[in-house]
């Protein structure tokens, strides 16, 4: 669950990058967040990564209170979470096998664990046969797959992926985008921020539209999922 | 806090890679520190011998206590007793004014008639030489002589001789211990940069461990352990360094005058190790903690 009541967020240089956003996000619901830039995108995601704390208003994630949440506690509050970066952030000289076990290596998952999760969830973005291979073998929607592998392999309860069509072929927009809804089917909550209005608008989901850091669209599965289920 | 052992064998490995990476900083840090603990070592060997040399110096640990004519046989036998309950003597032997009239005229030909004359009025005195432990406080110790002990005649201390190689003693404790601030200054100084660097160039490694959940305490041990290594590689190739130079220097060079005494290099090894690994291993891993603790603050 995210609650976010009257959040607002104000930086040192007095921009004012989200103001008196209220939202609330069920477990296991598909949420497109959409907005140009600067419209507060980034921000809301480093509010649920606890990476900035608000100015104002109060943001609850997953139990966690982020405004009181002890520094000491972000991590195993991070740990709930998944998250695909826009530029996959893999490591170069590390092969897909050992890119998806880092995320299992920094919290101390044992040897056998981190196998046996790792080859599932390989195997879960049809990659298992290219463990081996570096990420500069790999290609552009492949290297995005290897990251979601990464974002899941610790079972998070949200993942969060950031801008994960862009540059990438409607083939692999399509292929990423089946994915995550795969994801959420598993009763996992996934939050997609993206610029591609028509992707949004193909999948049908609940979306909210930031602009100039207000909330000006809470847009509810219009003709969704259900409808067509 | 349960450190589970998955993350110790992760941490290991992530240090290793650490150190190979930046494998010119870590041999240069290697070399400073190495540098650093045989200049201290070969100074805290020459110490050692100095003071060495100077318990050698015969009569330098030594008061003379005279007993006078009054103490009867039982009395000062007595004083004998008390002397070895007193803290920091190491032992106590008696002559008596017999013994000392017989080695003086032992020392003078054709004197042997100075024994008869003096036969029942023998002018010397009963004494105890006492010989003190290495380390002590001779003014503290004399005063505790003179409060214990009765008739005393005269208690024969060389103050000046005492003073003059105490404060020898004390300059050069002084002396090593400015240098011993000085090298783990420098020591601690290239060590903070190595670590720096190592933290610098993993440092969208380390932002990644951040977001996916490792904590601070596992992001570190990394870097704690490269400092703690640099240390411990720094303590042994130093103390083999050390072990050359005290064998060929000091023992076949310096041991050659007859004047001066070295220790065996098996007397001092002990020391040496100790002093090595614990200053190569403090000075290593306060260097990674002042290093990582400003990054955490600028960066988490």
């Amino acid at each position: 669950m995210i609650k976010l009541s009257n959040v607002s967020k104000v930086y040192p240089n007095g921009t004012q990058a989200l103001k008196n956003v209220t939202v609330s996000i069920p477990d296991g619901d598909f949420v497109f967040i959409i907005g140009p830039n600067g419209a507060g995108k980034t921000t809301l995601t480093k509010l649920l990564l606890g990476e900035e704390k608000p100015t104002s208003g109060k943001i609850e994630v997953n139990g966690y209170d982020l405004n009181k949440i002890k520094h000491s506690k972000i991590p195993y509050y991070r740990r709930t979470m998944g998250f695909v970066f826009q530029d996959h952030r893999l490591f170069p000289n590390m092969t897909v096998f050992e890119n998806v076990a880092f995320a299992m290596h920094v919290i101390g998952e044992p040897n056998k664990t981190v196998k046996q999760r790792v080859w599932k969830f390989l195997k879960y973005v049809s990659l298992d046969h290219r463990a081996h291979n570096y990420p500069r073998e790999l290609s552009g929607g492949e290297q995005r797959r290897v990251a979601l592998a990464r974002a899941l392999v610790n079972n998070p309860k949200i993942v969060v992926a950031d801008e994960p069509t862009s540059n990438s072929d409607p083939v692999m927009s399509v292929e990423m985008m089946e994915l995550l809804k795969k994801i959420n089917d598993l009763g996992k909550t996934v939050i997609v921020i993206s610029h591609d209005i028509k992707m949004v608008n193909y999948y049908h989901k609940r979306v909210l539209t930031l602009t100039d850091g207000l909330l000006t669209d809470d847009h509810k599965k219009a003709g969704g999922d259900e409808n067509e289920d | 806090m349960k450190i589970k052992a998955p993350k110790i064998m992760y941490s290991l490995k992530l240090s290793a890679i650490g150190l190979f990476k930046n494998r010119v900083m870590t041999v240069s840090s290697i070399f400073v520190l190495l540098s650093c603990l045989v200049i201290m070592g070969t100074f805290f060997l020459v110490i050692k011998n100095i003071n060495y040399n100077i318990e050698k110096i015969d009569g330098f640990n030594k008061i003379v206590l005279f007993v006078d004519k009054e103490a009867d046989e039982f009395e000062t036998a007595e004083i004998g007793e008390k002397l070895k309950a007193i803290k920091d003597i190491e032992s106590v032997e008696f002559e008596s004014k017999e013994d000392a009239l017989a080695e003086q005229v032992a020392q003078y030909t054709e004197a042997e008639f100075l024994l008869e004359m003096y036969k029942d009025n023998n002018p010397l005195k009963d004494s105890y030489v006492i010989t003190y432990k290495p380390n002590a406080d001779v003014e503290t110790l004399r005063l505790n002589i003179e409060r214990s002990i009765d008739h005393i005649a005269k208690l024969n201390v060389n103050m000046d001789v005492v003073n003059q190689i105490q404060n020898i003693k004390n300059a050069i404790a002084i002396i090593f211990t400015w240098l011993l601030i000085l090298l783990f200054t420098v020591s601690l100084f290239i060590i903070i940069n190595t670590i720096k660097l190592s933290v610098f160039s993993r440092r969208d490694e380390i932002a990644l461990m951040r977001y996916i959940g490792a904590t601070n305490f596992f992001v570190s041990t990394p870097y704690l352990i490269e400092g703690l290594a640099i240390g411990a590689i720094s303590a042994g190739i130093a103390y083999g360094v050390q072990y050359v130079i005290y064998k060929y220097l000091m023992l076949e060079l310096v041991d050659q005058y007859e004047i001066i005494s070295i220790l065996p290099f098996a007397d001092v090894k002990g020391i040496v190790v100790i002093g090595f690994i614990a200053v190569g291993v403090i000075t290593g891993f306060v260097g990674s903690l002042i290093s990582l603790k400003k990054y955490n603050q600028e960066n988490s």
